[in-house]
Order: C-alpha cells, then sequence, then structure tokens
C-alpha cells in the first residue's frame, strides 16, 4: 500500500519542480491514465496496471522519465 | 477532416453540380433554339416556295389569257395550219420565253381525241396524246387546270385553259408553261439559305436523266444516292442529311435534320417534300440555313453564364463560410476550450466552481447550459470521492 499514492506525489513534484498548471496537467494525466489522481490516498490499494499506465501517462506529458 | 473543411467541399461540390446543371439546361436550351430555327427556316421555305408557286401560276395565267385573246392566233388554228400559225406565234413565244421564263407554250386539240397541235417550243413534235394532269383538270372543270408536273426530267409548272371559237364553242386548249429552276435562286436571294430539290428516281427516266444532263454539260449525277436524284441545288455542299432515309418519311409541312459543321460554318437543314399536282410526293426540297453566328452566340453566352455562375459561386462559399464561421465555427471552437478546460482541471483535481455560461440561444447554447449544468454534478461526485 502507498505505492500508487508515492507515485502520484513524485509527480506533482514534476509539476510543481517545473511550474506547471498544476490542476490541468494532473487533470492530462488522469485522462490518460485512466483515474483521477486527486483520489489516490495512501491508503489506495496497490495496482500494478495503474502504476505503469500512470507511469506512461506522466512521462507522456510531462516529457520525462518517472523513476516510480 | 474538420467540419468546417467538410462544408467548404460539400458547397464546391453543390457549386459544380450547379455549374453541370447550368451547362446541361443551357446547352438544352440552345439545341432547342437551334431546332426553332431550323424549323422556321424550313417553313419560310416552303411558305415561299408555295407563294413563288401561286405567283407564277397567276402570272402565267394572265399570259395565257392574253395569248387567248389573241383573234389572228385563234383564226390560224381554227384553220388547221400549223406551220402558219408557229409563224406567227413563236416570235411571240420567244417574247414571252425572254421576259417571263415561259418555256412552253401549246395549242391543244379539244377532247375525246385530247392531242398536241402545236408546240411553239418544239414545232416538230405534235399529235401525241396528252395525258398531263393539268390537261385534264381543265377539261373536267372547264376552267383554269394549273399546278406542278413532274416531267422526264425536270418539273414545270402549267396552266392549261380551255380555248374557245368566236362562236363560243370549245375548240381546244391553250397551255404554257415554265421550269422552276428560278424558284431556288429566288429563294436564295430572299432567304440567304441554301436549297436543293432532290427527285425520286422512281418517278424519272434514268435513260432521259442521263441524255439531259449531257446536252445540258453536266454529269450524270443519277447514281449518286439510292432513291433520289438531285434536280437543283444552289450549293454542291449542301448533301441530303437524313433525306437518304428516305422523302417518305418528311413531315408535310417539313422535317428538321441533324445540323452540320463543316469548315467553321455550321447550318441547320430540314426538308419538305413536294408534290405533283395529282397530290404524288414526288420529291422534297433541302434547306440549309446559316447558323454559325447563332451557334458562336450560344458557345459565348454559356460561357458568360458559367463564369458568372463561378463568380458568385465563388461568392456565395466564401460568404457561406464565413457566416459559419461566425455563427458556428468559432463559437463551437470556444465551447470546446472552455470543456477542455473545465474538464481537465476537474480531472486535475479543482473543485472550484467554473461558471458555464451560454454564448447563445441556440442548440450550442442549449448544450453549454447542459454541460455547465453537468459539470457541477462531477464536481459534486469528485469532491466527495475525494473526501476535499
Amino acid at each position: 500500500m502507498g505505492q500508487l499514492s508515492d507515485a502520484v506525489r513524485a509527480v506533482e513534484q514534476v509539476i510543481s519542480r517545473r511550474g506547471l498548471d498544476d490542476f490541468k496537467t494532473k487533470g492530462l494525466i488522469s485522462m490518460q491514465a485512466g483515474f483521477f489522481l486527486s483520489i489516490v490516498s495512501p491508503d489506495t490499494t496497490d495496482d500494478p496496471e495503474r502504476l505503469a499506465s500512470l507511469r506512461r501517462a506522466a512521462e507522456d506529458v510531462l516529457g520525462e522519465k518517472m523513476s516510480f | 477532416m474538420s467540419i468546417k473543411a467538410k462544408v467548404i467541399v460539400a458547397a464546391v461540390i453543390l457549386m459544380l453540380l450547379a455549374g453541370v446543371g447550368v451547362w446541361w439546361e443551357l446547352t438544352r436550351l440552345g439545341e432547342a433554339a437551334l431546332d426553332v430555327v431550323a424549323s422556321d427556316a424550313v417553313t419560310d421555305a416552303k411558305l415561299t416556295f408555295d407563294n413563288l408557286e401561286k405567283q407564277d401560276v397567276q402570272k402565267l395565267s394572265g399570259i395565257l389569257d392574253v395569248l387567248m385573246s389573241r383573234d389572228d392566233l385563234r383564226a390560224l388554228y381554227l384553220t388547221g395550219d400549223r406551220d402558219a400559225l408557229y409563224a406567227a406565234a413563236s416570235p411571240l413565244a420567244a417574247e414571252l420565253a425572254d421576259k417571263y421564263g415561259v418555256t412552253h407554250v401549246y395549242f391543244e386539240r379539244p377532247e375525246p381525241e385530247s392531242t398536241i397541235f402545236l408546240r411553239l417550243h418544239g414545232k416538230d413534235r405534235f399529235d401525241d396524246r396528252i395525258e398531263r394532269k393539268t390537261y385534264k383538270l381543265a377539261v373536267e372543270s372547264k376552267s383554269y387546270g394549273a399546278g406542278k408536273e413532274l416531267g422526264k426530267t425536270a418539273f414545270a409548272l402549267r396552266v392549261v385553259h380551255p380555248y374557245y371559237g368566236p362562236t363560243g364553242d370549245l375548240v381546244g386548249y391553250m397551255e404554257v408553261g415554265e421550269e422552276i429552276d428560278h424558284f431556288f435562286d429566288i429563294l436564295k436571294e430572299q432567304t440567304g439559305d441554301e436549297f436543293a430539290m432532290v427527285l425520286l428516281k422512281d418517278k424519272l427516266s434514268a435513260e432521259d436523266w442521263a441524255t439531259m444532263r449531257e446536252s445540258a454539260g453536266q454529269p450524270n449525277n443519277w447514281d449518286d444516292n439510292e432513291s433520289v436524284v438531285v434536280a437543283n441545288a444552289t450549293s454542291d455542299e449542301i448533301g441530303l442529311g437524313d433525306l437518304e432515309t428516305g422523302v417518305e418519311a418528311l413531315d408535310d409541312r417539313g422535317s428538321v435534320f441533324q445540323s452540320k459543321s463543316a469548315g467553321g460554318v455550321t447550318t441547320a437543314r430540314g426538308a419538305f417534300p413536294v408534290y405533283d399536282v395529282a397530290g404524288v410526293r414526288v420529291g422534297a426540297v433541302i434547306v440549309a440555313h446559316d447558323i454559325s453566328s447563332l451557334t458562336d452566340e450560344l458557345v459565348a453566352t454559356r460561357a458568360n453564364a458559367l463564369l458568372l455562375l463561378a463568380a458568385v459561386g465563388v461568392v456565395l462559399v466564401v460568404a457561406l463560410v464565413l457566416a459559419l464561421n461566425v455563427l458556428v465555427f468559432k463559437r463551437l471552437s470556444a465551447m470546446m476550450d472552455k470543456i477542455q478546460d473545465a474538464s481537465l482541471r476537474l480531472a486535475g483535481g479543482d473543485f472550484s466552481e467554473v461558471e458555464f455560461k451560454a454564448s447563445g440561444n441556440d442548440e450550442i447554447g442549449e448544450f453549454e447550459r447542459f454541460f455547465g449544468e453537468f459539470l457541477k454534478l462531477l464536481r459534486s461526485a469528485f469532491q466527495q470521492l475525494s473526501g476535499k
């Protein structure tokens, strides 16, 4: 548990570091990943498939390699 | 392809279809106009031909009246002295031929004998029996018998009238006639058209035809066509056209053939049938009417109409696209931006209230209002899910 939440935090850090529009960027990644990043909490059950789709979406939208 | 591009393609296709339609309709109207012109040319020629015949019948009747009023000629006829009658009348016949184109003058014996007493145009032939319809008409009616009669090689317009003695008793008939070749020169002069008269071969003798052509210094054209032979033509170029299918197929008022183009000249052609005095169809007169200027004008009008249509079409397409742009596409684009932005923000966790104003009181405005309400619902649901 917490792996997906950590990944979302990592994505938020990149967005913040790069000064991107927080909601719009997260919205784009959510649309591509197929689930809402905003409803992921540390209690959210880990799901390798959702994690993989989050990585793909984040890398595609942000244009950089994600380490989670 | 965007909706805008699709609308432009559809408008262009519609304009092209309209252009093809206009082209087709103008061509159809042009052909109909040419048919009317050709039909009028044939009708006018037929009327003129018939009027010429009537006028010449009147002219020949007048000449006949003058000849019959000559007591000296009557007296010589009654003596039966053919040579004396010829000597007295032949100078007059020569004058009539020269001034009025009278080619035949006859003194004829009455029925039941019905033979030629004297031909002023052929003194050495006489006593042959008269079988001509005009003679029979005069015998039956005891008045004028007049009309066209087809001889062995040509048409002659003949007028016959009973010839009465000093006491009013019938002593014979007198006849005058002319060939009708000059009709075509007059027709050409009056209408500017070209004409040709063809005769049915089965009404003529091939041998006599060959002899006549040879004596006239003309090549024998008997075998040029299957069923008809060209008797007169104001132009060598006229051709038989659709008449090759048969004189019998012609309408009584005249028929119009396919127009013909050669050497930059387009002619509308047609023909009307020619009947002899017995009402037998013996040939036809072909009419060729120059329609080059008309066809040129039609082509120019068609091109101008298409140019105008193209110009109007371009203006209409541009106006349509501009209007659609303002009324639909710009608003659609703004609506899409608004929806995408609000959706992305909501998906990204922005639950702040976004005002979704309708941009108009139409389908687009209605959808914007509907989507605004739907977004509110989603926002509320996501807020509950995310616990914020």
